[in-house]
């Protein structure tokens, strides 16, 4: 029996050629539906982010309050890049008000919570912790 | 350069990790996948080590910490340390970079606490200078030092035939309601009543809430309350909680051991905490072996007791005293737990049923209950008297069953019956009532003299107690002297057996002729 972690590992390496891709792609889908795994494909995904990591090859998701402007974008981008060491970076964006201000950056090594929300939080807990 | 100050070193390293300032730092962040009965899984935190601090994140923002109990590749099985209410699936987990500790000081004496350190007395928050870490490194080879002061129970039979000494680990153990949380109580309180110094830590694993108020009422009104910190569960609150109570109770008492203090803990009992660790293996879908234990289950309590030590003098010289307490069904020590706790310890205390019953308390059984250690940590006082009794009270319960089937027995059978009785009727005793050294050493050396061999069975305590009320008040420098663990001298012996014999002479009952 194969572990999640394993068939990741085999995608991840796989992912360079587009022929090898595809037949990786759908080898895994089956895997994940006959173990009835299905859900887990977005931890595949995961799994896969942090195997190109090490090869240096990362994919940042950066979580904002508002949509970015492009300068802050490009800050955050350059920010991103010493963050992971990482020769290319993938950026996504996405835009969550629950945040209320400031950003989240994730990325396949860990996170960095800079939102307003998160410091409230912390603030309250404080509070209560008293 | 001369003296490289340790302290100061780790002082100037822990500034400097906050002169870094959190900014760069990335955390490490996961998702729960599932959750059931107090247990979740976690996708992604894939650093995560053996029982580090996992901050879950509720639906309103705010957390719950978690304990890592299960690494696996794919994910991390941890168990939550506060209410399920607003975990779900796909809630937020992060590593907190702490491994789980609990509050520790002097600043806990005389408080009830849970396994977390937050107080169940209702006497306000707990403010201590420190943390422990709740599972921590038992004390190496060098660090050290053979058992060699006695830790005095108070307990006649125990401190004379199964002696414990400063860091050793004796279990206790015996089906319910055979006296073994009393053996354990008397020992702390015996703590207060000798001025020891010894700070008692009881754990209570899955007891009564009202049963822990009664003993504590008890420690307070017996004055060892002062010395001393419980640490309770109750049958209500979590299995994880129930499995942290021993290990963050040993972080308490270690505070004190490190400190060159002596500390004594109670864990009361490891059978229901193994209970409690077999249902979070099952939860946490481990597979089951032996009675449904999971393999582990032996290094659950040897990594426990390990952390009972005589430490160095380049230590400091503390000690911590394990009394584990196991109930066994039907007297059978050689279930699982009990076997394992039996090889882990340096000896036991086994206590009989049937012995109970026939009124013989504390109802400990002299054939099975051995110390290997704690020989070396009696006072010559006790020394003296305890040479041949364990094995004259083995001979007579043995002895004592044949004579039940004859009538004729010689004068030698008979002569040691008759001494075994009053062994045994000298040995039994009261809860609640230690008794000195001197106390101990001065009713042996009546009994085994031959002094009380007239008196009757029922009369015998009473006149042990009016040997020791006249020892003391006319002979206040012997009873001193002994108490402090001096071998008595054959004159002072002479003047105790002098007054033992005029005392027995009160309580013989004048034989008739007809
Ligand atoms: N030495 C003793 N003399 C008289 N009663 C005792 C003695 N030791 C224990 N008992 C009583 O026996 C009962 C059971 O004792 P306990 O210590 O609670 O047993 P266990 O912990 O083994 O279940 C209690 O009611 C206790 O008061
Ligand atoms: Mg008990």
């Amino acid at each position: 029996m194969i572990s999640r972690t394993q068939a990741s590992n085999y995608l991840a390496n796989s992912l360079s050629e587009p022929a090898k891709r595809k037949q990786a792609i759908k080898s895994i889908a089956a895997w994940l539906k006959y173990n009835g795994k299905s859900r887990q494909f977005s931890y595949v995904a995961g799994d896969v982010a942090q195997v190109l990591s090490t090869q240096g090859y990362s994919f940042v998701r950066i979580i904002s309050a508002r949509e970015l402007t492009p300068q802050t974008k490009k800050h955050i981008e350059s920010y991103s890049r010493d963050l992971t060491n990482a020769k290319t970076i993938e950026c996504e964006y996405r835009v969550d008000p629950t945040l209320i201000g400031g950003v989240i950056v994730e990325t396949p090594e860990g996170m960095i919570d800079h939102s307003v929300a998160s410091q409230l939080n912390k603030l309250i807990e404080g509070v209560i912790n008293e | 350069m001369s003296d490289l100050n340790i302290k100061s070193l780790s002082l100037e390293i822990e500034n400097a990790i906050k002169g870094l300032g959190d900014d760069a730092k990335l955390k490490q962040s996961g998702v729960v996948t599932r959750l059931s009965d107090g247990i979740v899984w976690i996708y992604g935190l894939r650093d995560c080590g053996y029982s580090d601090v996992i901050s879950i994140e509720k639906k309103d923002g705010s957390t719950v910490p978690a304990f890592a109990l299960n690494l696996f590749e794919d994910e991390v099985g941890a168990v939550l340390m506060g209410p399920e209410t607003g975990v779900v699936a796909g809630a937020k987990a992060s590593m907190t970079g702490d491994a789980l500790e609990v509050p520790v000081g002097p600043e806990l004496v005389g408080r009830v606490v849970d396994p977390l350190g937050r107080p169940l007395d209702g006497k306000g928050p707990i403010v201590t200078k420190q943390n422990g870490l709740v599972e921590r490194p038992a004390p190496g080879v060098m660090d050290r030092k053979s058992v060699h002061e006695p830790m005095a129970t108070g307990v006649i039979a125990v401190d004379t035939m199964v002696p414990i000494g400063r860091g050793q680990r004796e279990l206790i153990i015996g089906d319910r309601q055979t006296g073994k949380t009393a053996i354990a109580i008397d020992t702390m309180i015996n703590q207060a009543k000798q001025k020891t110094g010894v700070i008692n830590v009881y754990v209570a694993i899955g007891q009564k809430s009202a049963k822990v108020a009664a003993m504590v009422e008890r420690f307070k009104s017996e004055g060892v309350m002062d010395q001393t910190i419980v640490v309770a569960t109750s049958p209500s609150d979590s299995a994880s909680l129930l499995y942290l109570a021993p290990y963050a109770g040993t972080a308490m008492a270690e505070y004190f051991r490190d400190n060159k203090q002596h500390a004594l803990i109670i864990y009361d009992d490891l059978s229901k905490h193994a209970v409690a660790y077999r249902q979070m293996s099952l939860l946490l879908r481990r597979p089951p072996g032996r009675e449904a234990y999971p393999g582990d289950v032996f290094y659950l309590h040897s990594r426990l007791l390990e952390r009972s030590a005589k430490l160095s003098d380049g230590l400091g010289g503390g000690s911590l005293t394990a009394l584990p307490i196991i109930e066994t069904q039907a007297g059978d020590v050689g279930a699982y737990i009990p076997t394992n706790v039996i090889s882990i310890t340096d000896g036991q205390i086994y206590l009989e049923s049937d012995l109970f019953y026939q009124g013989i308390r504390p109802a400990i059984s002299v054939g099975l209950s051995v110390s290997r250690v704690g020989g070396s940590a009696q006072t010559k006082a006790t020394k003296s008297v305890a040479g041949t009794l364990r094995l004259e009270l083995a001979q007579y319960r043995e002895l004592a069953s044949f004579a039940q089937f004859s009538s004729d027995l010689d004068e030698e059978t008979t002569k040691r019956i008759a001494r075994g009785r009053l062994l045994t009727e000298v040995l039994k005793q009261n809860q609640y009532s230690p008794m000195s050294v001197a106390d101990q050493v001065i009713t042996l050396t009546a009994a085994t003299s031959g002094s009380f061999d007239d008196v009757p069975s029922a009369k015998v305590k009473a006149a042990v107690s009016s040997l020791l009320t006249r020892v003391k008040s006319d002979h206040k420098a012997i009873y001193e002297s002994i108490d402090k663990g001096t071998k008595p001298e054959e004159s002072e012996n002479a003047k105790i057996l002098e007054i033992a014999k005029h005392v027995a002479k009160s309580y013989v009952v004048v034989k008739e002729d007809n």
